[in-house]
């Protein structure tokens, strides 16, 4: 039999684990950070291109869903999942405003501000990872992209890109483009802890009646 | 006191059955599922897992439920209340038996009575 707490996690979290949905937004995420370098104002949804660009990438997303119940199934999550993610989802957001408040407030480099950003979804990741018996990936690339861009802006690390900004003087948007990167890197993970539990399953064979 | 080796053979087999374990610990973690997902998670054929829940449904651990999405036939499955306390028990019970099992010493065994 598998580890059972590896399968309450995708039994649990069946619906967050369809990581491909996940990839051509990503994708289309940071194409559209690219474009905006030639994009006026450096404005990530400026042009009729990069609105194309999202609207082909989240249709392609939405696309993997009837995958997924065609080869996985189908899975109704209990109640308390939700009411969960929802106050994991409520937390976050009040961490954020507040956070956020600070920066502005205070003036601070808004690269701070990511990694504040960044290190409290973090946290709430952790937190999942406890309760649900598993790290759900593609959040944690969330988090280590937001939290690891802003750390580099911090540093000065970031090519052609003052320190403490996010965007360079070419008008490349480095949290824009990290975010999509993790969007596509954390979905292909997510995927491949489903389908690696499936594959073990079919190669154990289960049992005899 | 039993060893705890011997506590393991008075487990219900009706949970314990690790397919039906399998089975039952996917659905406590869920509202419920359908026939695809549980043969994909457990590895089970059709007919395996068809009669694993059909004898999940005779013991009342397990509603089955069958219906038409549109033209599509979809075998939906849950715990009853009666299957999720058993299955959370059963845990329960693995855990303390795991639990005497590391504390368990030969000598604690008593003698066997000679004919």
């Amino acid at each position: 039999m598998q580890d059972p707490q590896r399968l309450r996690f995708v039994a649990s979290r069946f619906n967050h684990l369809q990581g491909l949905v996940a990839v051509p937004p990503g994708a289309a995420l940071a194409i559209n950070a690219l474009l905006a370098i030639r994009s006026p104002g450096h404005s990530v949804l400026s042009t009729p291109l990069q609105a194309l660009v999202l609207a082909v990438g989240l249709l392609a997303g939405l696309a993997f869903i009837p995958y997924y119940r065609r080869t996985f199934g189908q899975v109704h999550p209990a109640p308390w999942t939700r009411t969960r993610d929802a106050r994991a989802a409520g937390i976050f957001i009040a961490i954020g405003l507040v956070w956020f408040g600070v920066v502005i407030g205070f003036q601070l480099p808004e690269s701070l501000g990511l990694v504040g950003l960044g290190a409290a979804f973090g946290g709430i990741v952790l937190a999942n990872a406890k309760r649900y018996g598993g790290l759900q990936l593609l959040w944690a690339t969330w988090a280590a992209a937001i939290t690891g861009i802003g750390l580099l802006s911090l540093l000065g690390l970031l090519p052609d890109t003052p320190t403490g900004k996010l965007s360079s003087q070419s008008g490349l948007n480095w949290s824009q483009l990290a975010w999509g990167l993790a969007w596509v890197v954390g979905g292909i993970l997510d995927h491949l802890v489903l389908v690696r539990t499936m594959r073990s399953a079919q190669v154990a064979g289960g049992s005899a009646v | 006191m039993a060893a705890p080796f011997e506590e393991l053979a008075s487990l219900d087999k009706l949970v314990h059955e690790p397919a039906r374990l399998a089975i039952l610990t996917a659905l406590s973690a869920c509202d419920s599922a359908d026939f695809l997902f549980l043969q994909r998670l457990t590895g089970l054929s059709k007919g395996n897992l068809s009669s694993h829940l059909a004898k999940l449904e005779a013991g009342g651990l397990v509603q089955v439920t069958k219906r038409f999405i549109g033209k599509t036939p979809n075998t939906s499955m849950a715990l009853t209340p009666a299957g999720r306390a058993a299955i959370q028990a059963h845990w329960q019970r693995i855990e303390q038996l795991r639990t005497q099992t590391s504390r368990w010493r030969p000598e604690d065994q008593p003698p066997p009575e000679h004919a």
